[in-house]
């Protein structure tokens, strides 16, 4: 799966455990309109860096938070490129 | 200060030998005791703790008894403080028995005057393990005798060098009975020896206890030789008791709510969780219990911490969580293990409790992993039932856990794993950093 992938299926799994609808997930959807809370959100990041087995947002300093699905995955990808 | 209490009939099984009192004594032979003042006992566990308490306490010397696997250093160091002019030290194999005495090579740094009996060590899960030292009389006295004793077979899940296991053995040698030494404290090996040997009484933590119940064979669900079961070291909760009275149900099972520092507070053989809120007033105990706030005191006369012999008739602060509910006080876990979640407290304990309700988990493990972007999230690991469909069990779990606990409680990431790393002591453990610095 590509990175995009992974996340998309993360946040799935984190709506559906819990019984909540998934709308519809797409690059350009916004991460507040993904069905995730703010505490869902630092779920997801935990997850993900099982998954991915990094996290970008580890020794803080962005320069912006990624406001939609497409823009956290190219944040991954590039974090995982440097490391 | 030997004590007079005979011990000639005890005996030691490890490894598919038997090591009669004579064989363990003999372990000693020729070691000269006339110019040793105090004496630490490095040996590995096994029937060589027995032969050097043995000969420890034949010779009345003050002795404090190391952990097996204690680094040099930390040897060399409490050797110092506790003023021990010689070494006692074993074989690396168990079950090779000979012991060398040995003088310390590094002086002293304190001359310790006053006789301090038996020295032990507190389970330290951080850096070098504290010292509590305990008069070997009271020691003995402490322990329960009885005729139907001398038959029973005792067996340790816990290494004899720690307390627990330290205790087991004081049981077995007092009442010139047989300890059983398991040849590893993995659960395949302990239960090989369970069919071999036919302990009578075994005493362990609930983590062991969930481990050696997983391992049993299905259908062979019982533990048929067993007299006494004895829980300690963490929460009880009641799903392991229920589990071990379906297992046993001929086994009288205690658990015991104890530490190093402050020996046997309280044990409760009434097959519940938790004990009588009752005990909470009566003083007529010669341990007292009482609860301020959340946090569980003890008062408690006859040990002492350290070097010195301090009296501790003191109220001292457990750092152990409880609660009264319905008359009876349970636990929550240690306070060191309390996870703030948002501001709000979480005891991993009481959600793991939660999770042994649902049928189909065997073992759960509850910790805080920090989040980089919002504080710490809840995630448990999971060991469930051979067969159990992980999808909907996982569904179940959730369910549960949003019906019982508060919403920043319920786990968040729920993972299924074999096995939960136990510490030296058989303790789940928890420290979250080992899981972050994977």
């Amino acid at each position: 799966m590509q990175t995009y992938e992974i996340i998309e299926d993360a946040i799935r799994t984190i709506l559906t455990e819990r019984d909540d609808e998934v709308p519809q997930l797409k690059p350009e959807t916004q991460i507040s309109a993904s069905g995730l809370d703010s505490l869902d959100v630092a779920v997801l990041v935990v997850r993900l860096e099982d998954r991915l087995g990094t996290d970008p947002f580890k020794n803080g300093a962005l320069a912006r938070f990624p406001r939609t699905l497409g823009e956290l995955a190219e944040l991954y990808t590039q974090h995982s490129g440097l490391a | 200060m030997a004590s007079g209490i005979e011990i000639a009939a005890f005996g030691v099984v490890a490894g598919g030998r038997e090591f009669a009192f004579a064989d363990l004594t003999a372990a000693a032979h020729g070691v000269d005791s006339s110019q040793v003042r105090s004496v630490a006992i490095s040996v590995p566990d096994g029937p060589l703790t027995a032969a050097a308490l043995l000969w420890v306490r034949r010779a009345g010397l003050d002795a404090v008894l190391l952990h097996a696997d204690l680094r040099r250093t930390e040897t060399e160091v409490l050797a110092q403080e506790m003023g021990c002019s010689h070494l006692l030290s074993g074989g690396a194999d168990g079950n090779d028995l000979g012991l060398t005495l040995t003088t310390c090579e590094m002086a002293p740094q304190c001359r310790v005057n006053n006789r301090y009996g038996l020295g032990l060590l507190t389970s330290g899960t951080t850096g070098i393990p504290k010292l509590v030292t305990r008069d070997w009389q009271a020691l003995e006295l402490s322990v329960a005798r009885g005729p139907q004793l001398q038959e029973a077979r005792w067996m340790s899940l816990y290494p004899l060098t720690r307390f627990a296991g330290f205790n087991t053995l004081l049981h077995a040698l007092c009442n010139e009975a047989t300890l059983i030494i398991p040849r590893a404290l993995q659960p395949s090996a302990i239960l090989e020896d369970l069919c071999e040997t036919s302990p009578t009484h075994i005493s362990g933590t609930p983590t062991m206890w969930r481990n050696l119940l997983m391992t049993l064979p299905p259908g062979a669900r019982s533990l048929p030789s067993l007299r006494q079961i004895t829980l300690g070291g963490e929460v009880v909760d009641q799903p392991i008791l229920n589990a071990l009275k379906a297992a046993a149900p001929q086994a009288r099972i205690t658990h015991i709510y104890a530490s190093t520092e402050l020996g046997v507070c309280a044990a409760v053989s009434d097959g519940q969780a938790g004990f009588p809120a009752e005990w909470l007033e009566t003083n007529s105990k010669r341990v007292q219990l009482q609860l301020r706030g959340d946090e569980l005191w003890v008062k408690r006369p006859g040990c002492s911490v350290g070097r010195q012999r301090e009296s501790s008739e003191e109220w001292t602060a457990t750092g152990d969580l409880a609660e009264i509910q319905g008359g009876r006080v349970y636990f929550k876990g240690r306070r060191s293990d309390v996870l703030n979640i948002g501001g709000a407290k979480v005891a991993p304990a009481e959600v793991e409790e939660r999770l042994s309700e649902v049928p189909g988990v065997l073992g759960a493990r509850v910790l805080g992993r920090r989040s980089s972007i919002a504080g710490t999230v809840v995630v448990a690991e999971i060991i469930s039932e051979a067969g159990t469909d992980e999808k909907s069990l996982r569904a179940t779990i959730m369910k549960h856990c949003r019906a019982c606990l508060p919403s920043y409680a319920v786990p968040r990431i729920v993972t299924f794993v074999d096995s939960l790393p136990i510490s030296a002591s058989g303790k789940i453990l928890r420290a979250d950093s080992e899981r972050t610095n994977e």
